[in-house]
């Protein structure tokens, strides 16, 4: 324990760690609209993993290479326990990035508890960002072994953020990083497959850059070789895993939880830990209506909250909930939000493609254009002109969409 | 004088510009998917990001405790510095003179953007030394993903300020290099 303590008082990620606290609450802070429900909150909260774990890797990297003395690094590696103080760098830097992080959440919490959110979050989030941390550690700790002079910070840094943006154009998506969603997850659930991979790649790499670091530190042995090429197998096992699962699954996918209802002159249901959600898409919808019944137009009355082939399956006789918290004003949807889905009282098969998708695009567009005028009109709404309500029949009468067999 | 260039890391902080400035100018028309952000950033402004980290390389001190007992070294500071920024420029400019207007959404402005990062490494390797690199990748990395938000408050804040007053706060930050040059080594 005295190498930890040791390394808590002296790594570089403690000095950093109050920067790191400021990066997490303004990025998080930076975007708005994840406030009304955990799992995009968590998300959101995640983001500036993508900044962290370069950084932690940088530092990391810095320690070893620059305060591990030539002297004490063989010494270290020699004795019996010796390793374990080199790994305390890892850990010790890990600790106070993870508490940084920590905070970050707090705030994001903070932010969610007053608006009354429901049920409990998708716990992947809390998994994925320590472990891809963890990795972030350890691979700093073996570059700044391999390479022990002043550029092993910034190598080491720039290095994993650049890994994480060709991970990203590669079959290899998911790899380090972790969360960063920029919507709504409302609906949506992480594929517990994917998440899983990813997870275990993480920790697979973390363990083949202990390997290498180990193999570098301590040459010993009759083949010293086989710690390298170890972990050479294990990085390309974890790879090869991510690639596997991404070809098969969506890092996200519909859930499949109980569904709620709010009732009043239009009916919202959706899953039921969105109920911050429905409930004030339930009363703008419904404001709306109400606003708009001299139109003399059979508005849709049931909207469900559907994500991905889900949306394909909902009965004709309601419809689709289009919802984006992110343009939400002082919590309230915005006018765009209103008017697209009261201009979209049935999910029509031509809105997914095939011949009849200009006119359901322009049928909707036109009664799109007359809501969104009533609704910032200060007079009250008249009867609906005859195109209009030609343009609102169509919609409201079109092929239902089928579900894909 | 090439001991002096070896000293200061010169050969490889050069080669490894020469080579981000050629990567900077192939991608030129490329857009990056970043995590995080629901749009993309043009390749240049990330490649630009690692340009100013590895163009800073040549000021961190060398000789810890005795390089404020050089003979001239605050001429050849000023000289060192000028030159870094120089080379900086050189690297980049090539790609954002030819690249697109707008190939990708909405990032912060480039070129106020630059100036921030090397006046802030600038005065980073002053005041903190060792780690000047990690405040340049806080400040590109952060701007990147802090600005990914509605208000978008990184490019409204680099919009306020004028580039002229940018370019005095460069000039600035020479001086304050120049005058007490980079902290010693943190080891």
């Amino acid at each position: 324990m005295l190498p930890l303590r040791l390394w808590l008082r002296r790594c570089s990620a403690a000095y950093a760690s109050p920067v790191m606290v400021l990066i997490c609450v303004w990025v998080i802070h930076a975007r708005s609209g994840w406030q009304y429900e955990w799992d995009w909150a968590l998300s959101n909260a995640s983001t500036p993993s993508l900044l962290l774990a370069p950084l932690l890797t940088g530092l990391v990297a810095h320690d070893r290479a620059r305060r591990v003395g030539p002297t004490v690094a063989p010494l270290s590696a020699a004795a019996p326990r010796g390793e374990a103080g080199l790994l305390s760098l890892a850990a010790a830097s890990w600790l106070w990035t993870a508490a940084a992080w920590a905070v970050g959440l707090a705030y994001a919490a903070a932010r969610v508890l007053p608006n009354g959110p429901e049920g409990w979050p998708n716990p992947w989030v809390l998994v994925e960002v320590p472990v891809l941390l963890a990795l972030a550690a350890v691979a700093g700790l073996l570059v700044g072994t391999v390479l022990p002079n002043r550029a092993a910070g910034p190598v080491a840094a720039l290095g994993l953020f650049a890994l994480t943006l060709l991970a990203r154009a590669t079959p290899a998506n998911g790899l380090f990083m972790a969360g960063g969603s920029t919507g709504t997850l409302a609906g949506l659930e992480r594929t517990p497959a994917v998440a899983v991979a990813v997870v275990v790649a993480h920790l697979t790499l973390a363990a083949a850059a202990l390997l290498a670091t180990r193999a570098h530190t301590r040459p010993l042995g009759r083949r010293p070789w086989v710690r390298s090429v170890a972990a050479a197998g294990f990085a390309v096992v974890a790879i090869t895993g991510v690639f596997a699962v991404n070809r098969s699954h969506e890092p996200y996918r519909p859930v499949t939880t109980a569904q709620k209802c709010v009732n009043g002159p239009v009916t919202v249901c959706g899953p039921s830990n969105t109920r911050p959600l429905l409930a004030r898409a339930a009363r703008d919808l419904g404001t709306a209506v109400t606003t708009l019944e001299g139109a003399e137009l059979p508005w849709q009355r049931q909207y469900v909250l559907a994500r991905g082939e889900k949306v394909r399956e909902i009965p004709p006789d309601q419809s689709v909930l289009g919802l984006s918290p992110e343009e939400f004003t002082n919590g309230r949807l915005s006018t765009h939000q209103v008017a697209s889905t009261l201009s979209r009282p049935r999910m029509c098969d031509a809105y997914f493609g095939g011949p009849n998708l200009d006119a359901a695009m322009e049928n909707q567009g036109r009664v799109y254009d007359w809501i969104t005028a009533q609704l910032r009109s200060s007079t009250p709404a008249g009867a609906a002109p005859q195109d209009v309500q030609d343009a609102f029949r169509w919609v409201a009468t079109c092929e239902p969409a089928r579900k894909v067999q | 004088m090439r001991a002096r260039l070896l000293a200061h890391r010169w050969h490889v902080s050069v080669a490894i510009t020469v080579v981000l400035g050629a990567l900077s100018w192939l991608l030129r028309t490329m857009a990056v998917s970043v995590p995080g952000l629901t749009h993309t950033v043009p390749a240049p402004v990330l490649v630009a990001f690692a340009v100013v980290v590895v163009t800073l390389t040549p000021l961190y001190a060398s000789f810890p405790e005795l390089q404020r007992t050089l003979p001239g070294e605050q001429r050849r500071r000023t000289v060192r510095a000028a030159t870094s920024v120089a080379l900086g420029l050189a690297a980049a400019l090539p790609a954002w003179l030819s690249a697109p207007a707008d190939p990708s959404g909405p990032v912060p402005p480039a070129a106020p953007l630059a100036l921030v990062l090397v006046a802030a490494g600038l005065v980073a390797l002053v005041v903190i030394g060792d780690l000047a690199w990690a405040v340049v990748l806080v400040l590109a990395v952060g701007a990147l993903i802090g600005d990914g938000g509605v208000n978008r408050p990184v490019t409204r804040a680099l919009e306020v300020v004028p580039l002229p007053l940018l370019s005095v706060a460069l000039l600035a930050s020479l001086l304050v290099y120049a005058t007490w040059g980079p902290r010693g080594s943190t080891g």
